[in-house]
């Protein structure tokens, strides 16, 4: 198994980054140009940034170069594959309050997911980023569809809120 | 010197089988289109899970599964950009929602971050 999934990550990554620039191009407006632009720049960023980090330990090989490239790339994908998902999933049920609903949960989720996981960089980063745009795109669908959804949407962005500052920020009296 | 040597060999066949595969599946596609009443696509779709099963099946032979992969990531690239528009959003989703969820197991299982990785090793030795 271990040689098959190895040969497998690069064709694998190539086939997202593929998929990821089909689908962000067939979005037909400024949006899709747009999320070009921000894919091709997240890229960039962090490219420099682990090839820094690497520097900065001291294992500046071609090697871990390679590593830190492929784990950005997952991570890039992973935070603009989401947005993307989610906004099949809207249109494909003609935007319907349980959709949205759905996407709300979707987005918080793995924002917080991003937030407070400890483990696995790769997908912490990915999560983070992707909950992030996928709340942003939800939240921009909300001012057509009237005002029930958008009442519903702010409660429910408050009770998460206030949900995890209980669980995750509770000052601890010495 | 003789392992890097049998890498650049290696390297070489991958792009070749590359090429010829993509060639291969090219200009059959156009020749069934054209001479006979056979979807172009459809030629191009079986090329890509002929190759992907192929590549499969030999991953062993890193060279000739290399050069399959990535002649797939071409035609099904092709593919999708020339027909991505056309299909539903449910069949939209369903693409996006199984690669994520690859890519999900290839981040959870095979990424894992650098600490964590060799206490695994170490836990292993």
């Amino acid at each position: 198994m271990e040689p098959l999934s190895f040969v497998f990550i690069w064709p694998f990554i190539v086939f997202i980054l593929g998929l990821l620039y089909v689908s962000a191009s067939s979005w037909a407006s400024f949006l899709g140009v747009y999320l070009l632009i921000m894919i091709f720049l997240a890229i960039l960023i962090l490219i420099k940034k682990s090839n820094d980090a690497v520097k900065v330990k001291g294992e500046d090989s071609a090697f871990a170069r390679l590593d830190n490239f492929r784990r950005s790339l997952v991570s890039v994908s992973v935070a603009f594959l989401l947005p993307i998902f989610v906004r099949y999933l809207v249109e494909g049920f003609d935007k319907t309050l349980v959709v949205i609903i759905l996407g709300l949960v979707v987005g918080f989720g793995f924002t917080l997911w991003g937030m407070f996981a400890k483990s696995n960089k790769v997908l912490v980063y990915g999560n983070l980023f992707g909950g992030t745009l996928v709340l942003i795109y939800i939240y921009s669908q909300l001012w057509q569809l009237g005002d029930l959804p958008r009442i519903i949407a702010a409660a429910f962005g408050l009770a998460v809120a206030v949900v995890v500052s209980i669980i995750k920020l509770k000052d601890k009296l010495q | 010197m003789k392992y890097e040597k049998n890498s650049i060999i290696k390297l070489i066949f991958g792009g070749v089988i590359f090429l010829f595969s993509l060639a291969l599946a090219y200009f059959t596609a156009n020749y069934i289109d054209v001479g006979h009443n056979f979807n172009y696509w459809f030629a191009i779709f079986s090329f890509t899970m002929t190759y992907m099963i192929i590549a499969v099946v030999v991953y062993r032979i890193f060279s000739i599964s290399l050069g399959f992969l990535f002649a797939c990531d071409v035609l099904i690239i092709n593919l999708l950009f020339e027909n991505f528009g056309k299909m539903q959003y449910l069949f939209k989703m369903v693409i996006l929602a199984t690669a994520l969820i690859i890519l999900y197991w290839l981040a959870w299982s095979k990424l894992k971050d650098r600490e964590a990785q060799a206490s695994t090793i170490n836990e292993l030795i």
